[in-house]
């Protein structure tokens, strides 16, 4: 029995480890030795990725003149937050085109689960790897600041993207867009859409999330400044933001005030939970739904008139961006106050804060969902 | 005892406990329809109701597995790899007979593998789902691969839109539901073995009824269950996102606790879980409605899990204590 019992479990783990693999097949393993594997694995992706991939920004073609080779094929390392959401998806096909149009070597890092002390322990083996440049998604700035220095410390260029810790060691933020942008834009976006005032209700995450909290703060702030008109009646948090617990509350917002002319879902997981409430309630044109979601999760709401409009960027541009930073660092370029940079155009430098800009937001409409594909 | 006693089939009475539920569900109904004017708004109960149903399914199953002595916590990761199997053949246009049918087997068969390893495997519940449900989450990961299922062809909204003899569907379908459930775990011997078993695995074992067999069909039978809910979920939502299910399992726990099923074992009924369930989703409609910050939803329900146990060892303990005077009784009048 105890024999059984042992097999079974192994198996069981064995399994495990598969289903693990499979979904983190870029992280690198804890031992030096199958590191050599990894990296020729990672060389691979690019070349193939570059063929299949068509969701590369459509402003590819116009790019092909305009770059300048990198001076060595540097191994340029990103650590996401997770992996196996289309966002993050999104960045490493961008990084591994800017990766295949530079002539270097992208890496994309990352755990299925959303962790900081993963995120630790995956620098820790690109330290070992002594990669050339490392850039992440900081999710917990206090964990990952000793870390970071300690890949400086090694020789490793070391910069932020996506989400930052301006306390930390890092060279530079390489963001997708200002926080303020985001918040004023949403609201800007669905003040129109709801045709000027009314009632609006906004449907978060994780009340603990920080980014989805600086925007609604940023939304609150918009609509007393600028807009009389329109109130925020109240805003709901979800339990880790799930869209089912995200189409109840917004079901049980539009009960309580039956008036209510917009919702906003904040977290891009809460957007299909929000949009079907209001579906299901058949009030379609009625309540106007907006939030933070991609093109290709908000398409069929854009497509039904449940949705106008999404805020988001490009995050395949911002992929781009992160790799095309890393090589200007590497190479001692300094960032300029606009930097005109192939296939994504002008992107600005702020230097008292080291931030490298994208862009303003991209307001998603029906009009350009399609020309996207993340 | 008497002799006919012996002879009649047992029949056992709803108890003090499911009594208990009922009661504080009634007073939670009649307070929250004081305080807000829009909760007894047909639209509003049709509402919770709606969103509870798979909840309420799931937690018969769970209830099963519970009165054994065991949990599962791998529900919500199943009910999403079922449910991305039920989108990805929504899409492909399948019929929806056997995209039901297709729902239910896969269900049952993690169900009957999560049996498995607790009877032949002899691993505990609670750490055997736990691996399975780590297992069938990386792989909603895999299988969503980055991309989520949004607009989903709405086939099954029988459960979100649709109506029976002028009632909501969901109503009807619970009612059903929970009818062939209290039938089968109060009058089929399969179902009262499930009581047997729970109370004393190896009292069973040696009164002839298989300890290993009964808890397969529960954890079976719970699959099912979970598979059929995956239909509710995506006629709901008509979208699958990575967090799918993120919650189900400690939601239903929590309903089962809250409706009186012993933690230990051997007690409880569905007709307490569905108080249960109704008395946590009206709870969290009412904190809503209220407008009372979602940061004490989570409290409340925690408070009130650690209160049902509470109350389950309070009424145990009397429960023990009346027998015992009764005993004595008994032997002075000897």
């Amino acid at each position: 029995m105890k024999g059984k019992t042992l097999i079974l479990l192994s198996l069981l783990m064995v399994v495990g480890m598969l289903f693990a693999g499979c979904a983190t097949a870029a992280a690198p393993a804890a031992e030096e030795a199958p590191a050599a594997e990894e990296e020729a694995a990672a060389e691979e992706a690019p070349a193939a990725d570059a063929s299949t991939e068509e969701a590369a920004p459509a402003e590819e073609a116009a790019s092909a003149d305009g770059i300048v080779k990198a001076a060595q094929d540097w191994r340029i390392a990103f650590i996401p937050q997770l992996i196996g959401i289309p966002y993050f998806d999104a960045m490493k096909a961008g990084g591994e085109q800017a990766a295949a149009d530079y002539g270097v070597t992208y890496m994309d890092v990352g755990s299925p689960e959303a962790s900081a002390a993963e995120q630790v322990r995956l620098m820790e083996n690109l330290i070992q790897q002594q990669v050339d440049a490392i850039s992440i998604s900081v999710l917990d700035s206090v964990s990952l600041n000793p870390v970071m220095q300690r890949a400086e410390e090694a020789g490793i260029v070391v910069y932020t993207s996506d989400s930052d810790s301006p306390d930390s060691v890092r060279r530079v933020y390489v963001a997708q867009a200002m926080d303020q942008d985001l918040g004023y834009t949403l609201i800007d976006t669905l003040v129109e859409n709801i045709g000027g005032s009314g009632q609006i209700g906004i449907v978060s995450g994780e009340s603990t999330a920080t980014n989805l909290n600086t925007w609604i703060d940023y939304m609150k702030e918009r609509v007393e400044s600028t807009y009389p008109d329109v109130e925020i009646v109240d805003t709901r948090y979800t339990t880790g933001g799930s869209s089912e617990d995200a189409l109840r509350q917004a079901e049980e917002l539009m009960t309580r005030f039956p008036d209510i002319k917009g919702l906003v879902a904040v977290a891009s997981t809460t957007v299909p939970g929000v949009a079907q409430a209001v579906e299901n309630a058949g009030k379609v044109g009625v309540v106007d739904v907006i939030g933070y979601g991609s093109p290709n999760t908000v398409r069929p709401y854009i497509q039904s008139g449940v949705m106008k409009s999404s805020i988001l960027w490009d995050p395949t541009a911002l992929g781009y961006l992160n790799v095309w930073a890393g090589i200007q660092l590497l190479e001692g370029k300094d960032f300029q106050e606009v930097n005109n940079v192939p296939g994504i155009g002008e992107v600005k430098y702020f230097a008292d804060s080291g931030t490298l800009l994208l862009g303003p937001p991209l307001v998603i409409t029906a009009e350009n969902v399609d020309s996207f594909n993340f | 005892m008497n002799k006919s006693s012996r002879v009649r089939p047992y029949i056992p009475k709803p108890s003090r406990r499911e009594y208990f539920t009922i009661i504080i569900l009634v007073i939670e109904i009649i307070i929250f329809s004081i305080v807000s004017k829009n909760f007894l708004s047909a639209n509003n109960l049709e509402t919770v109701l709606r969103n509870s149903t798979d909840l309420a399914v799931v937690s018969i199953g769970m209830t099963m597995v519970m009165v054994l002595g065991g949990i599962d916590i791998s529900v919500g990761s199943a009910l999403g790899v079922v449910a991305i199997f039920v989108g990805w053949m929504l899409q492909r246009e399948f019929n929806p007979v056997l995209i039901g049918f297709v729902a239910v087997l896969l269900g049952t068969i993690i169900g009957v593998f999560n049996g498995f390893l607790v009877t032949k495997a002899k691993i505990p519940a609670i750490i055997a789902t736990l691996g399975i449900s780590n297992i069938l989450r990386a792989a909603i990961f895999g299988m969503l691969g980055g991309s989520w299922l949004t607009g989903l062809p709405q086939v099954f909204t029988l459960f979100t839109k649709g109506h029976i003899l002028g009632l909501p569907a969901p109503v009807i379908l619970l009612s059903i539901f929970y009818f062939i459930f209290w039938v089968f775990l109060t009058y089929i011997p399969a179902g009262r073995h499930i009581y047997a078993v729970g109370n004393s695995a190896e009292a069973s074992t040696l009164s002839g009824i298989s300890a290993t067999r009964t808890q397969i069909v529960a954890f079976g039978l719970l699959g099912s269950l979970v598979g059929f809910s995956a239909l509710i979920y995506v006629g709901r939502l008509a979208s699958v996102e990575i967090t799918v299910g993120n919650d189900l399992a400690m939601a239903s726990i929590a309903a089962v606790v809250v409706g009186g099923t012993s933690v230990k074992g051997g007690k409880g009924s569905v007709i307490g879980t569905l108080a249960g369930v109704l008395f946590i989703a009206i709870m969290k409609n009412g904190i809503v409605l209220l407008g009372i910050p979602s940061l004490w939803e989570k409290a409340v329900v925690g408070v009130l899990i650690i209160l049902s146990v509470v109350v389950d060892l309070v009424f145990t303990q009397r429960s023990e204590r009346q027998k015992r005077e009764q005993l004595s009784k008994q032997r002075m009048a000897i």
